[in-house]
């Protein structure tokens, strides 16, 4: 009987043990620099798309529908018949968590000085690398894995 | 000492990603087209994956344009006002091997109310990417071993209706 106790009181101690040294130990965050060098053979210097340009200046707040394509810009986005801007999209758990999109001002077309709604303004969107966090933790870290976003880059203007 | 054993795995998992993409990390023929297709991102991609043995450029025969006109009941390319087609750009030496390049069907823009024909108070332009893509390069001094070079490259995605001056 005395064994048994002491043999149950080891078991324990051991589980206790376990529990406050193993299971508990923190998952760190990989830093930036890190991360940046996973993701950096995805991407060619000089490679850019629309919304992943340095001119680029997303909105803190959004836009509304102009009342007139503006001819006398020098920029697609307000030249365009489905004008479009650039937001940013954020989350936590992807690297970049910032990421810029585009993102449509209208929801008809801008034709003829009106909004047509008979048309509409959609969204073309480009796979962009980025790494997404995984609920694994390896040598003390999370794991980041290489994913395809589908990214907003400009509006087009079709029929529905 | 354990710290510094953490941070050499870490530079080993690093070095795994950039496996076959500088000359310092050669790989064989079969590594680096397994690599090569591993790493091609990017729409608009070939519908059909595949390899291509013949390098297409946007010749003649290519740039010839469709009638001008958009099919609303049609996919994304044909239901826009300012439609396009595509045209496959095919490089053996490169990943992905097969890319789709948009060449606008109309000058102008189709009319929203005829979809059948074209309204002059648009022109259709051409939006142009850089995406990246992976050139297969010999690897110097090492017969048989190459490596995977990125490089940007100019792709014509769509066409957006602009209004005319």
């Amino acid at each position: 009987m005395q064994l048994q106790v002491k043999v149950t009181a080891q078991v324990l101690l051991c589980l206790v043990f376990r529990h406050t040294f193993s299971a508990h130990i923190p998952c760190q965050e990989p830093s930036d620099a890190e991360l940046e060098s996973i993701l950096n053979p995805y991407l060619a210097s000089g490679a850019s798309l629309l919304a992943q340009t340095d001119e680029v200046l997303p909105d803190e707040e959004l836009k509304a529908c102009p009342v007139n394509v503006n001819q006398t810009s020098s920029r697609l986005q307000d030249k365009s018949t489905s004008p479009w801007s650039y937001r940013v999209s954020e989350d936590p758990n992807r690297y970049p968590q910032k990421i810029v999109e585009a993102y449509c001002l209208c929801k008809g077309c801008l034709v003829n000085g009106q909004e047509d709604k008979a048309v509409n303004s959609e969204p073309f969107y480009l796979e962009v690398p980025v790494l997404q966090k995984s609920n694994q933790c390896k040598r003390g870290q999370y794991v980041y894995q290489p994913n395809h976003l589908q990214v907003a880059q400009f509006c087009f203007c079709s029929f529905p | 000492m354990k710290l510094a054993a953490i941070l050499m795995l870490q530079a080993v998992a690093v070095a795994m990603a950039q496996h076959c993409l500088s000359p310092s990390h050669c790989c064989g023929q079969a590594e680096v087209d397994g690599a090569g297709a591993q790493l091609s991102y990017g729409q608009p991609r070939a519908p059909q994956p595949g390899s291509c043995n013949v390098s297409t450029t946007p010749g003649p025969g290519l740039r010839l344009p469709g009638p001008c006109h958009a099919n609303p009941n049609g996919p994304l390319n044909a239901r826009a006002i300012a439609p396009w087609d595509f045209w496959e750009d095919c490089d053996p030496a490169r990943f992905p091997q097969r890319l789709l390049q948009a060449r606008c069907r109309c000058r102008h823009c189709v009319s929203l109310r005829k979809p059948q024909s074209q309204d002059l108070g648009g022109n259709s332009m051409p939006v142009n990417v850089n995406l990246t893509v992976y050139y297969r390069q010999p690897c110097p001094g090492r017969t048989g071993a190459f490596y995977l070079e990125p490089r940007p490259y100019q792709v014509v995605v769509a066409c957006v209706c602009l209004l005319a001056r």
